[in-house]
């Protein structure tokens, strides 16, 4: 079952310019997505062709099994857009009752959730005294209104303090495990990495990778090894060796025999092993590669 | 349906809370306030035996309460209408340019709402907005004079409601203007330009005699068809104010005219959002 | 979707032609109005006109004061028709301009009633003893129970084999119909520009008069200044009072105690205007009157349109009391009738005239058959 999916999503601006190039992406139920890519790459793009606000050049996308055109399909939708407009004369209570009416929702537990998002004791002030962090917060109780079955967050820690990035990060983690699928996408890279187990990466408006986070941060056939202190360098270079710095050394191995019989190499150097790893990146790194192959 | 009315609804509490409307709601309020300290109203038996404002006789004459205040009525509704329209062309002409604003339209957009819905509810939640202000202010008219003179003329309010449609054919060419341009200053250039047009259209046979014949007349003549009558209408809507029942005939020709041209101008205006990216 | 999108185009097409169709059904806005009648509040240019071109087709003028010494009393009026009215009526002295009537924006219609029933008959009458009232009369003026026509009577023809003489006058007994026991009634002509019906005693009186023999300072209850409008006069409080019997008795009473005289012009050339001045002598109560007669119209107002007649109640909407005068001693009332609600009446009086002659010639052909 997919929450997600785009076939081959095009979407070109007024004056020719291609913010979304034969995008294809499939979100499973469930899955904690993130989105990275650098400005202008498509990310919102693809938010907004999601959520029926703009529509497709060409290809197609479904949400949740249904087309974005759909109600139905929205209903089941949570959205935090990036510059939330929140009108300034009214308290909090007011505004979620709004969106729950919107939402066709009664009887929504408005106090606990502007609880669960750090807003309880606020319910008596107007909107337009609240901070950046407070509106994010409020804009994300919004979001959460009606559990629905998609959560599309745009920057949803955006002027949030740390301690309020954490207690956000929870509560996506509570959604998560509630069985929702996040689609997120943060500049924070870290927030991602912390938040989401799949992520795809945008650049120039093409997805130039998708996967779980696991396996895309796994270097292909290269691996990590910590050696103890007392090794000849020399001798392990011979060996096929890679000085990293600080007794590290990387090595590529078509298989676990060459590995093996590198490793064989190196110890027979009098070399002791102390570690042994497949290299792995973080998203940063992850990103960067991706964009490097994307402009290639 | 009701998220159509939800729509509207959000659009009245916002309002509510803007200075020009809180001003408009005082200057009423200011208005009526004056007027019932001021005016002095000698009655006798369901007629009017003579008046003051301010300590100026304005008649010592006794003539029938109808007859008495109907030209006031008459006044008040002309006055509201056309008056009502062009202040209203300026207050409402951020309404539709805000509900598209980054920010707001996408968040509204990704909720279960349609388009259509959100386009009549904020038509909706406009003219329901002049239609709040005109009922306080046609009410406390009533409530006022009633008091002091014990006849109730709620002919007023018919009068409003025929004033209260020329505000909403004005506010549908606002709407159209909003999803083609969003632009509170466009919007209510729009809104100004409509009530010129509707007083215009009403005068369009004077009008286009008083052109040379010929290409000049004809162009006035053709993009005058189809503009509504708008000052007719309120003419028209003053006369049932002062309880001087026009035409029936001619009444609902003229506020079905204005009707469809706001229906046309909202499925225009649905066209162009509903084509629209945000 | 698209396609419906351009179903929206397309109706939206369809809706603004309609509504154009509708538009263009529309009038230009007249501009608000109220309806204005005018209202006779003194002589006007038509009243001046009118007693010029009298004066100067009566050769033959009763006796006048040309030079009053000082002290004198105030001269006779020259109009034999206001001459011929007594210093005093019980009830009522009206003049009727019946020429200028005739020749008013409501003449046609005002005749097509007159003659649509049993006037008619009348008329024909009238005809064949040789005077057309329709071009043959001036005026009509009725003071209590003595009727007097001007105009011209030349060519009447009578049988005068029984008449008698008084003064310029030939009086003539009127035969009286079956069950009238009325006092006789006489049938006077005088100068052939006059001719009266009444008591013997009335018409020698108002002869008269017309003829200058009168008590020295004796002057007619109209005056020149009097004589405006299509049609003036006097009632005395009880005769306007009457008129109030039924709707408002507690009314009625309070006029007869309060008001002195009612003095009443009609304005009829082409809309119908009436101003009553009424007269009294105590400014408090004329100023309880005055407030009672305007509460008076308001009540027929409300029961008018309790009743559902608009008509009424849109003519009592034209009628007012104007503001006290003369020290609070007198004050004018005033009623509207509009041309168009005029003219309506006057055309349903004539087809009803109609219906009521051609119902009563079917019976005859019936019962002759």
């Amino acid at each position: 079952m997919t929450a997600v999916a785009a076939n081959a999503l095009s979407k070109s601006y007024v004056g020719g310019v291609r913010a979304l190039d034969a995008m294809t992406l499939e979100i499973p139920r469930g899955a904690a997505f993130g989105l990275i890519g650098p400005n202008g790459a498509g990310k919102t793009t693809f938010i907004k062709l999601l959520l029926g606000i703009a529509r497709p050049t060409s290809g197609e996308v479904r949400v949740l099994g249904r087309s974005p055109e759909d109600v139905e399909a929205r209903a089941r939708v949570g959205y935090l857009p990036e510059r939330l407009h929140l009108p300034g004369a009214w308290k909090p209570p007011a505004y979620l009752r709004s969106i729950a009416a919107l939402k066709g929702l009664r009887d929504a537990p408005l106090d606990a959730l502007l609880g669960r998002v750090g807003l309880s004791g606020v319910q008596g002030r107007r909107i337009g005294g609240f901070s950046k962090g407070m509106r994010q917060r409020l804009g994300l109780a919004a979001a959460l209104l009606g559990e629905p079955e998609l959560l599309v967050l745009d920057e949803p820690t955006d002027g949030i303090d740390p301690v309020g990035r954490i207690e956000v990060r929870d509560l996506l983690l509570q959604e998560k495990a509630r069985g929702a699928t996040l689609l997120l996408n943060s500049h924070l890279l870290a927030e991602t990495e912390r938040v989401c187990d799949r992520v795809g990466i945008l650049h120039q408006g093409r997805l130039v990778t998708t996967g779980t986070l696991e396996s895309l941060r796994v270097t292909a056939n290269t691996w990590e090894l910590t050696l103890a202190p007392g090794f000849e360098a020399e001798k392990l270079s011979a060996a096929g060796l890679v000085a990293v710095g600080g007794g590290r050394f990387t090595v590529q191995a078509g298989d676990a025999a060459e590995l093996n019989r590198v490793i064989d190499r190196a110890r027979a150097s009098g070399a002791l092993l102390l570690k042994l790893e497949p290299q792995s990146r973080d998203l940063e790194q992850l990103l960067r590669d991706a964009m490097k192959e994307g402009a290639r | 349906m009701l998220k159509l009315l939800q729509v509207a609804l959000d659009l009245i509490r916002e309002a509510a809370w803007r200075k020009w409307f809180l001003g408009l709601f005082l200057t009423v309020t200011l208005v009526l306030v004056l007027l019932g300290l001021s005016l002095q109203l000698d009655v006798v038996d369901g007629a009017i035996a003579g008046s003051t404002l301010f300590g100026e006789v304005l008649f010592e004459e006794i003539r029938t309460v109808t007859s008495a205040l109907s030209p006031l009525f008459m006044a008040v509704t002309v006055a509201a209408s056309m008056g009502g329209a062009l202040f209203l062309s300026v207050a409402c002409s951020d309404f539709a340019p805000s509900l598209l604003s980054p920010g707001r339209i996408e968040h509204l957009l990704s909720l279960p709402v349609t388009r259509a819905q959100l386009l009549l509810g904020t038509w909706l939640g406009g003219v329901a907005v002049a239609a709040i202000a005109t009922a306080y202010g046609t009410l406390g008219l009533i409530v006022l004079l009633g008091a002091k003179t014990g006849v109730w003329n709620f002919a007023l309010f018919g009068g409003a409601l025929v004033g209260v449609l020329v505000f909403a054919t004005v506010f549908a060419a606002m709407m159209l203007a909003a999803v083609a341009v969003r632009s509170a200053a466009f919007c209510a250039a729009v809104g100004l330009a409509t009530v010129v047009l509707g007083i215009v259209s009403s005068n369009r046979a004077a009008i286009a005699r008083a052109i040379d014949p010929g290409l000049g007349r004809r162009i006035f003549e053709w993009a005058m068809v189809p503009v509504p009558k708008l000052g007719t209408l309120a003419v028209r809507a003053a006369l049932i104010s002062g309880h001087r029942l026009p035409d029936a005939a001619e009444l609902l020709r003229l506020i079905g005219g204005a009707g469809l041209f706001s229906a046309g101008l909202l499925l225009v205006a649905l066209f162009v959002f509903e084509r629209k990216d945000f | 979707m698209r396609s419906r999108r351009w179903l929206y185009l397309l109706a939206a097409a369809v809706l603004l032609a309609v509504g154009a169709w509708l538009t263009s059904g529309g009038d230009p806005p007249a501009p608000v109005s109220f309806p204005k009648v005018h209202m006779p509040r003194g002589p006007e240019k038509e009243d001046r006109e009118r007693a010029r071109a009298r004066a100067q087709s009566q050769p033959q003028q009763p006796k006048v004061v040309l030079e009053a010494p000082p002290g004198a009393p105030a001269p006779r009026p020259t109009d034999p028709v206001l001459a011929a009215l007594p210093p005093q009526v019980k009830e009522v002295a009206m003049v009727v301009e019946a020429n200028a009537l005739r020749n008013s924006d409501l003449g046609e219609p005002l005749i097509a009633c007159l003659t649509s029933g049993g006037g008619g008959d009348a008329l024909a009458l009238a005809r064949d003893a040789g005077f057309d009232p329709l071009t043959q009369l001036d005026r009509v003026s009725m003071f209590d129970d003595t009727v007097m026509l001007t105009g011209d009577f030349k060519g009447l023809r009578l049988d005068d084999a029984a008449a008698e003489h008084y003064g310029d006058a030939t009086l003539r007994e009127r035969p009286r119909r079956e069950g009238d026991d009325r006092e006789p009634q006489l049938f006077a002509t005088w100068r052939d520009q006059v001719a009266l019906v009444g008591t013997r005693e009335d018409v020698k009186h108002a002869i008269d008069r017309l003829e200058g023999r009168v008590a020295a300072g004796e002057q007619p209850v109209l005056r020149d200044s009097n004589a405006y409008g299509e049609m003036y006069g006097v009632l005395q409080p009880s005769a306007f009072a009457s008129m109030f019997d039924e709707l408002d008795p507690k009314l009625s009473q309070f006029i007869r105690g309060a008001a002195q005289s009612v003095e009443l012009h009609v304005d009829a050339m082409h809309d119908v205007g009436m101003v009553a001045d009424v007269k009294g002598g105590d400014a408090a109560q004329v100023d309880e009157l005055r407030r009672m007669m305007g509460g008076a119209i308001a009540a027929m107002r409300a029961k008018a349109v309790a009743e559902g007649k608009n008509d009424a109640a849109d003519v009592l909407d034209l009628s007012r009391v104007l503001a006290p005068k003369g020290g609070g001693t007198s004050f004018s009332m005033e009623l509207g009738l509009p041309y168009e609600l005029m003219k309506k009446q006057l055309e349903r009086c004539a087809e009803a005239g109609k219906r009521r002659r051609a119902g009563r010639a079917a019976a005859r052909d019936g019962g002759a058959g």
